[in-house]
């Protein structure tokens, strides 16, 4: 049998309209999930992150749309499916936690009610003996789904909370309480959007040790979309490194993170004040994170670039695989200067990038 | 760059702010005009409007007629395109043999001159008090908002009729039964708008940059409010000129010898089974000039302040 | 960076500062429940010296009242309680009293607005600038406060601040909409450095922008220090951006301080329980300087009624007694550092 991984993009590309002419807010995007793994999805705002979430699960919205590109579920591309097929998927399958839990979750329902919700929508408790509202059974049995649930996630005395309303908890358990409703029905994949950005470090602590919980006992894989280098080196299995709707750079946490290739990945890595004895300089990404609107022909990189040369501005960058499972989307791996002085980020971070290796786009 | 050199407080450097606040007016009114082109209906209501104002300015000098003196041998002509009419009266006359031409365009001025003074005096009350309720809150809040949550609990225009009935008719009393309680509705929006805007941190960076309370309120926040307040005073006019109108209908807004739209309605309300035009003509004027009114204010809310609705 | 040392007389100094907001109920349920209005707690009693040319990094969650700490100490609000001192003297009705010049010798004493010598440079770039106005505009009203009454000279300073932020004359006529979040904050900067102040509160200073633009802003706050020899507080929620810009670090938990110190010290050897979990919750890039994570159990209490005694006792692991319930720990030197715990008190 042919091994089919969990979820496959190829070439995901969407795009929105604006008066400037369409955006491409995400651009020839291929990603490959493994069955169990986590995924972090790494970029400034405007790089085209949450919006890879939102086309997998069909959430763009109109005028937007997704102009190209496979989206394969368990090797079923998710793109032919109709409006029904797809909504059974959400929500049971595939789920997504938000950046703001408190306006994500109803204000005027109880936070118990909105987990219970999930479950009946996809009948995961229905005894099939009778419908909704007269199955006593089926009632009993979500009530309990839902109390266990919200324990799994750490909301104290579930019994109590049950029948509390969202503005009643606090920005954590509000978040704790949409991770419940996310993992109700056991889903096989969990996109999360920024869940931590909201909120304090401890707090931020505490979520992303449920979520690694999560994934080791339900085997739940996740894709995390964060802004937070950190975020993602310590909870993740890979990274990609996303630019401009372009993915720039990929491969495994210790391969990005112990051996940046790309210039922005540096870049990111250099910029970032860290805790060392002694203090390191920060070395700055000069200018701005472009507008989609107006990009640059070629890397979209190229003005900020301090390697960047005439042939980075003439066409589209090629995807340079480094190492086995180590992709970088830079000219500079290419011969044409292999001798370029490194010392703009090698002052930062060790490791030395790679020359021509193979061309794999 | 000689204005640069200007001393300190000379009149150049005033004539300098003005330049730049005038230069500011006018990029915002292209702009203004720029967005009309995208909200047709309310372009053709600017166009309207500006051809009345026209009309209303020019009046003495379109039609030879006196509006008050008329010739009772000419009495109840008919409109040009109708049978009997003559383009010597080309919206015919009325009951007294006036022209009624002349009546209308001069009623116009009327119009749009008690909608124009009654809309400003309001929004100007409205304005000076809500900016400082809502900036200092505290007893005077307290004391205006309760006085304006009075005013609102009654019918508008009972409340002005019954203030006419007491004051007797005339330019001036009508202003100021019209104004009365249209300042309450200047005073919520910017009282509210006040209370929303002094949160933001530019008002706390003003504050440290040693801005008096007064300086914030008029140089930082206002500027910020102007253009609900000036889509508010759109979409009010229309409304006032209805209420002027109606006054004068009833025979309580101006004076008799002042040809009103409303009286001028009022007035051929008997002959409208034998001479139509004498009431209708004034009516229509009426008609097309609130609705314009109306479509610019809408447009205009689109453009400059989408989150403003005003329940008229 | 050079670590100024904390002595002589501070150039600014609050002492038991507290700050309470009343949440007004209405009338009836006054009545009803015969309450009074509920209070917020924000900063409830908080010692802090600032001496000329220190960085100080306040650290704390969300409803650790740091905010209003920055604002009591930028007087943008009155005190509940306790006195802000500028050269050793109170501030009474917005003046302040200077004694030293920038360089630290003693000149006579002078009445000086307060304004004049503590500027603030607020959190969101987006709604600190006044839309409505340019930025020659924005930089024109501190200028105006601050004396230069002549237009020529200030348009001159404006050139010479935007030059100062990374910024140029071309950009003076612009309205905040025009730039991007970073160049937003730099005229934000440029503002605050328009009444040549001596102090400045950041607020978050870098926390909106993108993680690629914050490190030139901190870089640019390090450098306009140097050059117009400036005392910060910096007020941030980022471990790694108050490390890299302190030199002294000031942690504060439910409207306390529970811990100062100097940066390096407090960041290798955190003697405060909360300290201690604060820092082990940084997500770290490179995996041999991870350290092994304390969860704290629940969440900050609510300000609204906060616990009696130690206000981390709610989620303490190590907490010495009954006495951590009952009686707020004073501050307790050891070493460079100052912490409020019972775990290093005398046992008398």
């Amino acid at each position: 049998m042919i091994h089919t991984p969990l979820l496959q993009i190829h070439n995901l590309t969407t795009i929105y309209p604006s008066s400037r002419g369409p955006v491409r807010a995400v651009n020839s995007v291929s990603l490959t999930l493994e069955e169990g793994r986590v995924l972090g999805l790494v970029g400034e705002s405007g790089c085209g992150k949450s919006t890879v979430l939102l086309s997998i699960l069909g959430l763009i919205r109109p005028p937007g749309r997704v102009a190209e590109g496979e989206i394969l579920f368990r090797g079923v591309d998710l793109r032919q499916m109709s409006q029904g097929e797809i909504r059974a998927i959400r929500g049971k399958e595939i789920s997504m936690i938000f950046q703001d839990p408190l306006s994500t979750l109803n204000p005027v329902f109880k936070v118990g009610e909105q987990i219970r919700e999930a479950l009946r929508l996809h009948g995961m408790m229905n005894s099939g003996r009778l419908p909704w509202p007269f199955d006593r059974q089926t009632g009993r049995r979500e009530r309990e789904r839902v109390l266990q649930v919200m324990a799994e996630v750490g909301i104290p005395s579930p019994d109590d909370r049950y029948a509390a309303y969202p503005h009643q908890f606090s920005g954590g358990m509000q978040q704790r309480a949409l991770i419940a409703i996310a993992l109700s029905c056991n889903p096989a994949l969990l996109l999360a959007d920024e869940p931590t950005t909201a909120l304090d470090v401890t707090i931020q602590a505490q979520i992303l040790d449920l979520m690694r919980r999560i994934n080791r006992e339900h085997g739940t894989a996740i894709i995390l979309v964060t802004h937070d280098l950190g975020v993602a080196a310590e909870f993740c299995d890979s990274i990609a490194v996303m630019y401009a709707g372009r993915i720039v750079e990929k491969g495994s946490v210790d391969q990005v993170v112990e051996n940046p290739q790309h210039p922005y990945t540096r870049g990111l890595l250099a910029s970032r004040p860290r805790i060392t004895i002694p203090k390191e300089p920060i070395a700055p990404i000069p200018g701005s994170v472009p507008d989609l609107a107006d990009l640059p022909a070629g890397c979209p990189f190229s003005p900020r670039c301090p390697l960047a040369q005439g042939v980075c501005r003439e066409g589209p960058v090629p995807l340079f695989e480094v190492t086995p499972g180590h992709t970088s989307r830079c000219l500079a791996h290419n011969d044409f200067r292999r001798d370029y002085d490194w010392a703009w980020t090698d002052r930062i971070e060790p490791g030395h990038i790679t020359d021509i290796r193979t061309l794999i786009e | 760059m000689d204005h640069i050199t200007a001393p300190a407080g000379s009149i150049a450097e005033r004539l300098d702010e003005w330049r730049l606040g005038l230069g500011l007016w006018w990029r915002s009114m292209k702009e203004i005009a720029g967005h009309l082109r995208e909200h047709p209906l309310a372009l053709a209501g600017a166009i309207v409007l500006v051809i009345y104002v026209v009309l209303a300015v020019l009046s003495p000098y379109i039609t030879p007629y006196n509006i008050n003196r008329g010739n009772l041998r000419e009495r109840l002509i008919p409109p040009a395109w109708e049978e009997g009419g003559t383009w010597d009266h080309p919206l015919g006359t009325d009951p007294q043999g006036r022209d009624l031409l002349a009546r209308i365009l001069h009623g116009g001025r009327v119009s749009l001159t008690v909608g124009v003074l009654s809309v400003g005096i309001s929004a100007l009350i409205g304005t000076v008090l809500g900016a400082l309720c809502g900036f200092f809150r505290g007893w005077l809040d307290n004391l205006v908002s309760r006085v304006a949550d009075l005013l609102l609990a009654f019918p508008y225009l009972i409340f002005a009729i019954g203030m006419m009935a007491f004051l007797g008719p005339g330019f001036g009393n009508l202003i100021m039964a019209l104004t009365f309680k249209s300042w309450v509705e200047f005073f919520r929006l910017v009282r509210g708008e006040m209370l929303a805007q002094k949160t933001q941190e530019y008002v706390e960076a003003a504050r440290v940059s040693g801005e008096g309370k007064l300086a914030i309120i008029a140089r930082e926040i206002l500027p910020n409010i102007y253009n609900s307040i000036f889509v508010l005073a759109t979409l009010r006019m229309g409304y006032l000129i209805i209420m002027e109108a109606s006054l004068s209908f009833l025979g309580l807004g101006l004076p008799a010898n002042i040809p009103a739209w409303g009286s001028m309605v009022s007035a051929g309300r008997d002959y409208l089974l034998t001479a139509w035009w004498v009431s209708t003509l004034p009516g229509i004027a009426i008609l097309i000039l609130v609705l314009a009114i109306n479509l610019f204010g809408e447009g205009l809310r689109d453009i400059l302040d989408p989150r403003l609705k005003v329940e008229t | 960076m050079s670590e100024p040392q904390p002595n002589g007389v501070p150039l600014i100094e609050v002492r038991g500062i507290q700050k309470h907001f009343p949440i007004p109920r209405s009338p009836l349920a006054k009545l009803l429940s015969r309450r009074g209005d509920s209070i917020v707690h924000a900063v409830n009693g908080v010692d802090l010296s600032i001496w000329p040319g220190e960085t100080v990094g306040l650290v704390g969650e969300s409803g650790s009242g740091k905010t209003t700490l920055g604002r009591v100490m930028a007087n943008l609000y009155p005190p509940t309680a306790g006195e802000v001192f500028f050269h050793g003297e109170p501030v009474v009705n917005d003046m302040a009293t200077v004694k030293m010049d920038r360089s630290g010798q003693p000149v006579a004493p002078k009445q000086v607005p307060y304004y004049r010598l503590t500027q603030v440079i607020f959190q969101n770039p987006y709604s600190s600038l006044n839309p409505r106005k340019t930025v020659r505009e924005i930089l024109s009203t501190p200028l105006t406060h601050r004396g230069i009454r002549s237009s020529r000279e200030r348009e001159e300073m404006v050139r010479m601040l935007l030059e100062s932020v990374g910024l140029n004359e071309r950009h003076a006529g612009s309205y905040p909409h025009q730039f991007s979040g970073g160049q937003r904050q730099r005229i934000s900067i440029a503002r605050a450095l328009a009444m040549h102040p001596r102090f400045i509160v950041a607020d978050e200073p870098v926390s909106s922008l993108d993680v690629s633009v914050q490190a030139q802003v901190i870089n640019l706050l390090e450098r306009l220090q140097k050059e117009f020899s400036l005392t910060y507080l910096i007020i941030a929620h980022d471990l790694s951006v108050i490390y890299y810009i302190s030199s002294r670090v000031a942690v504060m938990y439910l409207g306390k301080i529970v811990e100062t110190g100097p940066t390096l010290d407090l960041f290798t050897s955190p003697l405060h329980p909360y300290t201690k979990a604060l820092l082990a919750a940084i997500p770290r890039v490179r995996k041999e300087r991870r350290t092994e994570r304390i969860l704290l159990r629940g969440d900050i209490p609510s300000p609204l009624n906060p616990p009696g005694g130690c206000p981390f006792h709610t989620r303490c692991q190590v907490k010495v007694g009954r006495i951590c319930e009952q009686q707020m720990p004073p501050n307790f030197q050891v070493g460079k550092q100052q912490v409020a715990c019972w775990l290093y008190g005398d046992p008398h």
